[in-house]
């Protein structure tokens, strides 16, 4: 929609006009004013409609947190990234090397980041998104191998750069499957560390992505045109299913604001995910079927 | 009779040529010198929220916010458009931050105690000083940033 609406940029500066009228979200559908909203007159309600689906790195960093530990075996093997072959397999395994990438950038795990660094290179440069995970990332990895905190950040450069190629290229597409992939392997991470170490910590992280993926649908649906797109959300809607049985969200907010740190507390009744332990098999065997079937893809 | 075609054939190709620049200044050069240096020390999510917006025009952005997490919501914009503000919503539509009660930053840090559903809506009001009768367009990139 996004790409639509720039491609009538042109034709609206020909004409000369201001247009007002009906608006589309992302997937085409009308949008309609939310009750209970102050709406503004003079502006037309959400021409775009974006989603944010947490970082790689953010998933890492969540569960490092919680008290994950690190597994190599968990990650996507390195010698599979010769196996993909086509362009949604290489947009998916892009975003499960990403993630794996992140995984490996939050622990610390230096020689292990650069192994899959490669592999993100690779695929990057296969998917022709030059100028992501290029030589220039390699050596600043390389020279920043012991500051984590300037491995995360070239980490996220990266993965950025990526995703602004992709979409200035016009291939959202591409842009979504590569995020769906990051946010599986993702939460495959979590679920299979937490099934090593029952934390209820890193659990609840886990019963939180239920909001994330609602996300993720969201941003899948808005380019469901395209049929790999449109594969990748069927199997996020049956996880979906799987979520959906977990307690309601967060009640009412509450805001309190210091003028002087410009920072606002934000905080909720009744936010506190659970899940049952049948609940979290369920969600494991489905989000392992997932993983599967995309790092086997070719 | 070939000085006013050439006059009519300027008059289309300017807006033209106006628009194009427009998009190319919402370019991932741009949005990488202008707006990622403006997101740290925290960090951003690495994904590009961009889009060309005309005055009068808004956009949405959906996400999730976990606890014990702070995060960073920068609106960043192409300096013609004068009259950019952004309001943060819970899940039941209440407004929960609105930058004009805030003189208009453009910027502002969040600390989560509870994970929850957001939605930032970014509004591009119309510039009420204007006479021209020209609507602005420019670019606009919605980042959001958590800190490690």
């Amino acid at each position: 929609m996004k790409h639509r609406f720039l491609l009538l940029l042109p034709v609206l500066g020909l004409l000369g006009v201001s247009c007002g009228g009906d608006t589309e979200s992302a997937d085409g559908d009308s949008v309609s004013d939310s009750a209970g909203m102050n709406v503004n007159p003079n502006v037309v309600k959400a021409e775009n409609v974006f989603y944010y689906i947490p970082s790689p790195i953010e998933t890492a960093d969540l569960l490092k947190k919680a008290g994950a530990d690190y597994d190599k075996d968990l990650l996507n093997p390195i010698e599979n990234v010769s196996k993909y072959t086509t362009t949604s397999a290489r947009a998916l395994n892009l975003g499960v090397y990403g993630a794996d990438l992140s995984f490996t950038g939050i622990f610390d795990q230096s020689t292990e980041s650069m192994f899959y660094m490669q592999c993100a290179s690779k695929l990057a440069n296969e998917l022709r998104i030059s100028g992501a995970f290029n030589e220039n990332t390699k050596a600043r990895l390389e020279a920043n191998s012991t500051n984590r905190d300037s491995i995360l950040n070239i980490i996220t450069d990266a993965y950025w750069d990526c995703d602004a190629i992709l979409k200035q290229n016009g291939q959202q597409h591409t842009s979504a499957l590569m995020i769906a992939g990051g946010w599986v392997e993702g939460l495959y991470l979590a679920c299979k560390v937490t099934e090593k170490t029952t934390s209820p910590e890193i659990r609840g992280r886990i019963a939180e992505q239920k909001l994330s993926l609602d996300n993720l649908i969201g941003l899948l649906q808005s380019k469901k045109d395209d049929k790999d797109v449109a594969e990748i959300l069927a199997r996020m809607q049956e996880l979906k299913t799987l979520f959906d049985k977990l307690p309601a969200a967060a009640g009412e907010t509450s805001a309190k604001t210091d003028e002087k740190s410009k920072t606002t507390e934000i905080d909720a009744a009744d936010g506190s995910a659970a899940m049952s332990e049948a609940q979290f098999k369920e969600i494991l065997a489905k989000v392992e079927s997932i993983r599967n079937d995309i790092i086997s893809r070719t | 009779m070939r000085k006013p075609l050439h006059a009519v054939v300027l008059a289309l190709a300017l807006p033209l040529f106006a628009a194009n620049t427009v998009e190319a200044q919402c370019s991932k050069t741009w949005v990488r010198k202008k707006c990622i240096p403006k997101i740290a020390p925290f960090i951003h999510n690495g994904q590009m929220n961009s889009t060309v917006m005309r005055e009068g025009q808004s956009a949405d952005l959906s996400l999730t916010v976990y606890s014990g997490q702070d995060y960073r919501i920068l609106i960043c914009h192409d300096e013609v458009l004068e009259n950019v503000a952004f309001k943060l919503y819970d899940n039941n539509k209440k407004v929960i931050f609105d930058s004009r009660d805030h003189n208009d930053t453009d910027v502002w840090d969040f600390k989560v105690k509870t994970t929850m559903q957001l939605r930032i809506e970014v509004e591009v009001g119309k510039n009420e000083d204007t006479t021209t009768g020209i609507t602005n367009s420019g670019c606009v990139s919605i980042l959001v940033g958590f800190k490690q």
